[in-house]
């Protein structure tokens, strides 16, 4: 779960990490109570990469930050919807630098990058100058390895950098991030060290031992299906096409995707419904799939369980099927045991039942061409 | 013979009085794997199908001894500690348990490497020995004992293309679950290694995802001449769009890294040929 901005600098900021001095505004009424003075740094707060290319990030005189404030709020920057911008005091620069802890998942474990080159894409950094960007794996904190690190790098501040790398990844074990990024850490005019921007990504699987950032829920980019398919406990991504899918396993229906564009298809969405698709989680999957504008044409379900019941999954569907008047074809696809009395429930209801995935996809693929076509 | 385990290895499982935990341990004995004893810190029942349940892993081994692995269905807040008790008990680990925080992954993938012990998953189907034996979920009743060596990093894409080798009538050595998580313990290459070295495996189905690197390494293992095995490739998600986790946490694209293209140039540029299709995995075999 990635933090807004002014989110993760509060969390700086209990961390003993020097940020810059803001403030936040979600309506421009907001800034009337404001004596603004200087200069300052209007930021959207989205959650999208490249804001500052894409023109999420304003320098301006005080005179001008309602202007800058008002170019943003309720508009969209690549997509997201800037809801709040964050108003800061511009910070007298001279140097800039890179840090960030992340989780290397090759060596298991938690890595440091730096780099003297504060306020790039870094990624990009790394590609065309790999030189510049250095790298080291923190099993546990080592304050000597680290102060040793940036005594052969950065002699001068290697006291203060060690610090804040120590701040940040006491930051990084006890909310459980899978990301702290600087990026820049400013050194400014008087010597002082601020986290200019501030990147952090929380760990979806340890919320629970967080309740303080339930608040901050409601993925990013979700949109309101997705969202409702992820309070029912379903993996949701909605997607372009016609036809709607469902399988139980991420591997499984990511194939079924596949299969479906090899044939010519375009899946609508992707849901997995996880293990032991009982029939109520098929339920609210179907309901879910089938919501999604504009009206998918067909659905397919894909499920490979080893013990998992067909004829009361196909029963299910039968229910749901007709107590909800579904139009759309339905092609289904099921191993388990019954296969055999689940595939005469299937047909007796109108339901595609195939053999194969393949089978299944290729009859999707016809079915959505047959009514209409994928333009 | 099959890698990891045989008829003969012995396993406790640790968390057996689960809804899953039971449930499994029940299939798994049937399918003739050596479940010895259960392992539940508060221990409300004394058997468990039959198989006698236990407050500590160390209770457990005491009355039970020769076991090499436990099997984990913990929930995933207690899995750690769960792991580490195995750990440093001796133990193996299959780790069922889906959703467990990354960072408690670190931590006991760090005492595993310490310890010298090998741990599959977390969030894994497991490990089977076809015809033998099986750790974890995996339906014994799509196995069937033959010559392929297949090593997964998904659950029921894994049996879709098991059930076509088995029905090709190819069968497996060993299938191996690595688990979905993007901090996993044993990974593709340590599957190779371990499949190159097997009699029984003739050849590899090494069926990935997108997101990750771990098939950019198997790949560049591969090219260093260590696998003489014939080994076949399968990537779900090449139509994935970016950005977006797709149900497994470590299926992400971001950017250039772990996109389909990449697997498949890295295993192409290796000589291993990639299905397009899960079926095609068994045509590239026989």
């Amino acid at each position: 779960m990635k933090l807004h901005e002014f989110q993760a600098k509060e969390l700086f900021k209990k961390h003993g990490i020097t940020v810059p001095r803001s403030f936040l505004v979600r309506k421009l009424s907001e800034l009337k109570q404001k004596k603004l003075k200087g200069e300052y740094a209007v930021k959207a707060q989205v959650l999208v990469g490249g804001r500052g290319k894409a023109g999420g990030v304003k320098f301006c005189h005080a005179t001008m930050v309602p202007e800058a404030a008002a170019g943003m709020l309720g508009n969209y920057l690549k997509g997201e919807r800037v809801e709040s911008v964050l108003v800061e005091e511009k910070l007298d620069v001279r140097r800039e630098y890179y840090l960030s802890l992340a989780i290397s998942r090759s060596e298991k474990s938690v890595v440091f990058l730096f780099s003297r080159a504060g306020g790039v894409d870094i990624e990009e950094l790394a590609r065309e100058q790999p030189q510049e960007v250095h790298r080291l794996l923190l099993g546990s904190f080592e304050w000597a390895r680290v102060f040793s690190f940036f005594l052969a790098l950065e002699k001068e501040h290697a006291n203060a950098l060690t610090e804040v790398v120590e701040k940040m990844h006491r930051l990084m074990t006890s909310k459980d991030c899978e990301l702290v990024e600087i990026n820049p850490l400013v050194l400014d005019a008087r010597g002082k060290f601020l986290a200019a921007d501030a990147k952090v990504s929380i760990d979806e699987n340890a919320l629970y031992r967080h309740p303080e950032f339930e608040s901050f829920k409601g993925a990013a980019h979700a949109t309101k299906l997705e969202e409702r398919a992820r309070a029912k406990g379903l993996a949701y991504v909605e997607l372009e096409g016609d036809i709607a899918v469902i399988g139980n396993g991420a591997g499984l229906v990511m194939a079924t995707l596949d299969v479906l564009n090899y044939f010519g298809g375009k899946p609508a969405n992707f849901l997995d419904v996880g293990g032991g698709a009982a029939h109520e989680k098929m339920e609210h999957a179907l309901r879910i799939v089938l919501a999604k504008k504009p009206t998918p044409r067909v659905a397919l379900v894909n499920i490979f369980g080893g013990i998992t019941r067909c004829d009361e999954i196909a029963e299910g569907l039968a229910r749901f099927k007709k107590k909800h008047k579904v139009t759309q074809p339905l092609v289904v696809r099921m191993i388990g045991t019954n296969e055999a009395e689940g595939k005469r429930v299937l047909e007796k209801n109108g339901i595609h039942a195939m053999n194969s995935m393949e089978d299944a996809a290729r009859k999707a693929v016809q079915l959505a061409g047959s009514i209409g076509g994928v333009e | 013979m099959s890698v990891l385990l045989g008829k003969k290895t012995k396993a406790i499982i640790q968390g057996i009085t689960g809804e899953q935990g039971s449930f499994h341990a029940g299939l798994m004995l049937k399918y003739g794997t050596q479940i010895v004893a259960g392992v539940v810190p508060k221990r409300a029942k004394k058997t468990v199908h039959g198989v006698p349940v236990y407050s500590t892993v160390k209770a457990a081994l005491k009355e039970r001894p020769g076991v090499e692995w436990s099997v984990l269905f913990v929930p995933a807040r207690f899995a750690k500690n769960a792991a580490i008790e195995a750990l440093e008990n001796g133990l193996n680990l299959v780790i069922v348990t889906e959703g467990m925080p990354v960072h408690d992954s670190i931590q006991v993938m760090q005492v595993a490497k310490k310890l010298g012990r090998t741990v599959v998953g977390p969030n894994c189907p497991g490990v089977a020995a076809a015809g033998e034996s099986k750790l974890g979920i995996i339906p014994g009743s799509i196995l069937a004992k033959g010559s392929v060596g297949v090593v997964s990093r998904s659950g029921t894409l894994t049996y879709e293309i098991v059930q076509g080798l088995s029905r090709a009538g190819l069968g497996e050595s060993t299938v191996i679950g690595v688990g979905g998580d993007p901090v996993i313990g044993l990974d593709f290459v340590e599957a190779l290694k371990l499949f190159e070295k097997d009699p029984q495996t003739r050849s590899v189905a090494l069926i990935g995802e997108i997101g990750v690197d771990l098939e950019e390494r198997a790949a560049s293992f591969i090219k260093t001449g260590a696998v003489k095995k014939k080994v076949v490739a399968y990537i779900a998600g090449r139509t994935a769009p970016e950005g977006k986790r797709m149900g497994h946490a470590g299926a992400i694209v971001s950017g250039n890294a772990g996109t389909a293209e990449s697997k498949v140039k890295a295993f192409t540029e290796a000589g291993v040929r990639v299905a397009l299709l899960p079926s095609q995995v068994v045509e590239l075999l026989s």
